[in-house]
């Protein structure tokens, strides 16, 4: 191929190729996808091809669009999960609240009741596993994060002589994982909570790599979820199926809280240690642990600023 | 009874003010909803749980459970070099 003077395109001439105008290729090419489309086919591609690859920001979806990018999403939901009943919401934040969490590491005996409880609410991937919590035992006596371990299998918890420490996303409100995404697919909403458009990830994991909790998940491969095992109540920044390529993580169960419910793991916890509420409301349980107890956050020098803290009795 | 709030008629919805004259730094933070568990919801908080609806009034202390599964390993994981005893990154 050549261009010559005049600026035409020149394909030269060989025993298998013959020259192509511009004008016939691209009639070619507009008869090949009209035929790939077909007339059966066009509102298929129109549900799930266009408006899914041209969707814009959640940020900037707004009214119709948002409605009909949510009912597409849920059409999607359905059918790859052979269900009629997945619900996508996108309720917005509630004014003057900013979520906080409170773990109690006296109470904690690391029977990872959260963490299951967290995979069904959220929709994990089954296989390859995903779990957004990460349950460190800990010598006693220590919180040197080298010593700690997070594939203990005993018969028993809590075991002599270790403490637990459940490390999932702090939703900090200096987020590294939020400045270094170079497409603005995450970002921190106005009650605290860090989210991701899983439309606008392109799976560079730059974030992953950004977090010092180790809280970002990635979806290597198509997650697998059994078809009677999704939770069909889902928010759109949250725990809606997530496909192949994207990054994942805790969001304080969005879904619920801004519902005014508490997050899973808080319900599972068989022993109270987990504590959650608006750091806005004085009289929240989580305010009152701030303002009782000796709390700390883990990697302070990080300057990460968590809303998760940790404290004893 | 005579608990040290005075003497009270104990009820079956009584038991945080018996078991908090004498475990009284729990009774402090249960009032305060630290101690304890609230379900429900964080915006309305709704009714606590009372001491003998989570310990078992004979035999208060939490029984041992047993853990879920953990997480599946990575390809290639060994354990740290804490519990090897250092023979990975002695050279």
């Amino acid at each position: 191929m050549s261009v010559d003077r005049s600026g035409e395109i020149r394909i030269p001439k060989t025993v298998d190729s013959v020259p192509v105008d511009r004008r016939k290729f691209l009639g070619f090419l507009v008869a090949t996808t009209a035929g790939m489309l077909g007339p059966g086919a066009v509102d298929e591609a129109e549900a799930f091809g266009f408006d899914k690859f041209f969707q814009k920001h959640f940020t900037e979806l707004k009214g119709k669009k948002l409605e009909e990018a949510l009912r597409r999403i849920e059409k999607e939901a359905d059918q790859k999960f052979d269900r009629t009943d997945i619900t996508v919401a996108a309720d917005p934040p509630i004014p003057g609240v900013r979520y906080g969490y409170a773990l109690n590491l006296t109470r904690c005996i690391g029977c990872r009741r959260c963490v299951k409880a967290c995979v069904k609410e959220n929709n994990q991937s089954r296989d390859p596993e995903i779990e957004y919590i990460r349950v460190l035992k800990m010598p006693q006596g220590t919180n040197d994060l080298d010593q700690s371990e997070h594939y203990y299998e005993p018969e028993t918890v809590p075991e002599e002589g270790f403490y637990y420490m459940p490390v999932q996303c702090h939703q900090c409100s200096n987020p590294p994982c939020v400045r270094v995404c170079p497409v603005e697919a995450t970002w921190r909403e106005p009650d605290g909570i860090v989210v991701i458009d899983y439309n606008w990830c392109i799976g560079c994991r730059y974030c992953e790599a950004a977090c010092p909790y180790w809280a970002r998940r990635f979806n290597f491969a198509e997650p697998k979820i059994p078809s009677d095992e999704i939770n069909p109540v889902t928010h759109y920044l949250g725990n809606r199926p997530r496909p192949k390529g994207v990054m994942e993580k805790c969001t304080f169960c969005i879904q619920r809280v801004r519902k005014g419910l508490m997050p899973a793991c808080h319900d599972a916890c068989p022993t109270g240690a987990r504590k959650f509420g608006n750091l806005a409301d004085p009289e929240s349980e989580v305010r009152q642990v701030l303002e009782t107890k000796r709390v700390f956050v883990l990697k302070e020098e990080a300057g990460t600023h968590p809303n998760f803290y940790y404290f004893f009795d | 009874m005579t608990v040290y709030e005075g003497t009270v008629r104990i009820g079956f919805n009584g038991s945080p003010v018996l078991c908090g004259s004498c475990h009284g730094p729990q009774y402090r933070d249960w009032k305060a909803r630290i101690h304890g568990k609230t379900t429900g919801s964080w915006e309305t908080l709704g009714p606590r749980w009372l001491c003998v609806e989570c310990h078992d009034p004979h035999s208060p202390r939490f029984k041992p459970l047993k853990p879920e599964a953990a997480p599946v390993k990575p390809k290639g994981w060994k354990p740290a070099r804490i519990e090897t005893g250092g023979d990975d990154h002695e050279r």
